[in-house]
């Protein structure tokens, strides 16, 4: 079965008079992905997802949300979305919320009861469904923002910060409805500052900066990244000397422990061989895998000193 | 725009802008009712006085002057019933539109599949079903008591009720159409600053026509075309007191009577201009960007 994509954009901008919102993005998402936008404070991840939305229109460029141009609201219909700064009518209880969120959505008046006990309990806030929004922990009125957005069964979530008031727990909670959307084929585009819940639950991420995307791709790609090796081995003096450019180059040599940048992943074993018939005794040889803290602080601080 | 209609209906019950506003009107009602009362008792007293003393008020005379008297605390209610209510039209809706945008309520309301239009014509029908009531109510509670104390007729109250849900109407068109452009606190200025200019651009036209200045009447005719409200207020006036055979009636009423009198194509100016800044609220609405 061919895999759609659910949202596609061209040249996407936004200009504030002189100021960058956003400049030119072009990105894809897949239906079934889940896909992490990240990037520092004011590079420009609201204002894209606004324009994704609907809140802001965009200076140029186009852009397709579930196969409809944007400006179609009827499309809507298949979008869930948690706002950065959440803030609902806190006069409401919880089920009403939903409740108007589920008409809003135009979610079948008959199917609103069951749809609305099926979010509560999702989002663990059942007992606490008939008191007002107003009493809410500022956690609890996350959760009660992620069903809102939930509630119509969206194709597409888009999450701004959907963390960023939840504890450990609830952390991880998010993390497990994100997936089980995953599994059900549904696509999630997750702006967040929380590096680590990224690397758990994306497939895709893209780095934005001042504006512009970047650094893009599947999260695998963008962690391979460079093949650093950690060899710890005795007996290999001379090794890593002149001769080893052909391998790569050293980057830090301690005592018997070395790490090297290789020209590519089919050197490790070469690498190893090399050592071993040279002589030397290898007691340890590690790839070091990047983790998305360090690319994104690669790619964030790069042109900035 | 009905789940909008009704969210804004059931906000208005709920943070008890309207439970605190007719909890007020009771007062004000009591108040005024107790007055009322002590007028009549002092117009009675007056009336026995007179024949007792047989004095020189012919009864025609004498019915001209209770008659003028009534109407004129009669005018005094409506015209300040017609202030309160203006005034919870402005406040009401002051931060309808901008308020919820500078606390990000809107932001999950407009990903849903609603138009910005349905948005705003719902926030409309809510705060307008809201204040219809309340009008109503009000202008009712007035009559009411100036019926039950005075026995004022009660002819053309219909028509009168009316145009007294129309005054808030066109408030609050104005003021929602402000809140798409403007902070709630400029708004409130602003809204405020507009209908204190069509009132007292009224009372110019009212006393420009008992002192039979021309340029007055003029500049109140042209602030009633920039703010149509106290204009009418003046038609109600006009319906309420009854056509001007008393030549009493036109200064004792002073700034509150109706001697200039509004043409009837004001009620037809005040329904477009209602409309055009229903219009503008949708348009403004629907071209702003929601940071």
């Amino acid at each position: 079965m061919a895999i759609n994509a659910v949202i596609e954009t061209k040249d996407l901008t936004k200009l504030y008079g002189e100021k960058v919102g956003c400049e030119k993005i072009c990105l894809t998402v897949d239906e079934g992905q889940i896909f992490g936008f990240l990037g520092p404070n004011g590079a420009g991840k609201s204002t894209f997802v606004k324009m994704l939305i609907g809140l802001i229109k965009p200076t140029s460029g186009s852009a397709r949300l579930l196969g409809s141009p944007l400006g179609d609201v009827f499309i809507r219909r298949r979008i869930g979305f948690l706002p950065e700064n959440f803030r609902y009518q806190d006069w409401l209880t919880g089920r009403e919320l939903l409740r108007y969120h589920a008409a809003l959505a135009l979610v079948p008046r008959d199917r609103h009861k069951a749809r609305i006990d099926e979010m509560l309990r999702l989002v663990k806030i059942k007992g606490a469904a008939d008191s007002k929004i107003r009493t809410y922990s500022k956690g609890m009125q996350q959760r009660i923002g992620i069903a809102a957005a939930l509630v119509s069964d969206p194709d597409l979530l888009f999450l701004d910060e959907p963390t960023s008031a939840l504890d450990p727990i609830g952390r991880m909670e998010v993390r497990e409805i994100i997936s089980s959307l995953k599994e059900r084929g549904k696509a999630v585009f997750l702006n967040s500052h929380l590096l680590s819940e990224i690397e758990m639950v994306c497939d895709k991420v893209a780095i934005i900066k001042n504006g512009r995307i970047v650094e893009s791709g599947t999260l695998d790609n963008l962690l391979k990244g460079k093949v650093e090796v950690e060899i710890t081995a005795g007996n290999i003096n001379g090794f890593f000397g002149s001769d080893f450019v052909r391998f790569g180059r050293v980057l830090m040599s301690k005592g018997d422990t070395v790490l090297v940048e290789l020209k590519n992943e089919e050197m490790i074993p070469e690498l190893a061989s090399q050592i071993v018939a040279g002589g030397g005794k290898l007691y340890n040889l590690s790839r070091k895998k990047r983790t998305l803290e360090e690319l994104f602080m690669g790619v964030v601080r790069d042109g900035d000193a | 725009m009905l789940t909008i209609a009704s969210l804004t209906f059931k906000e208005a019950l709920r943070k008890k802008i309207l439970i605190a506003a007719l909890v007020l009107t009771l007062l004000f009602l009591a108040v005024y009712g107790i007055g009322l009362h002590f007028i009549a008792q002092e117009i009675s007293s007056h009336e026995a006085e007179f024949r007792a003393s047989g004095g020189n008020f012919s009864q025609v005379e004498g019915n001209m002057i209770q008659d003028t008297t009534k109407k004129a605390f009669l005018l005094l209610g409506i015209y300040f019933a017609s202030s309160i209510v203006s005034l919870l039209a402005i406040f009401s809706a002051v931060g309808s539109v901008s308020s919820e945008v500078e606390n990000g309520m809107l932001h999950a309301l407009l990903a849903k599949p609603i138009r910005r239009r349905d948005v705003i014509l719902g926030k409309f029908t809510g705060y307008a079903l809201m204040l219809a009531l309340y009008a109503t109510l009000l202008f009712v509670s007035i009559l009411g008591l100036n019926h039950f104390i005075f026995g004022s007729s009660l002819s053309g109250t219909l028509p009168a009720v009316g145009l007294f849900i129309l005054e808030p109407l066109v408030l609050l068109a104005v003021t929602i159409a402000g809140s798409t452009k403007f902070s709630t606190l400029a708004n409130g200025i602003i809204a405020f600053m507009v209908y204190t200019i069509g009132v007292i651009g009224g009372m110019a036209e009212q006393v420009g026509a008992m002192a039979q200045i021309k340029m007055l009447v003029t500049s109140g005719i042209v602030t009633s075309l920039f703010m149509p409200v106290d204009a009418l207020y003046r038609m109600i006036a006009i319906i309420i007191t009854g056509p001007s055979t008393n030549p009493l009636s036109n200064f004792t009423f002073g700034p509150f009577g109706a001697v200039s009198q509004p043409s009837n194509a004001m009620i037809v100016y005040a329904f477009f201009y209602m409309a055009a800044f229903v219009l503008i609220a949708v348009r403004a609405f629907s071209k702003r960007d929601i940071g």
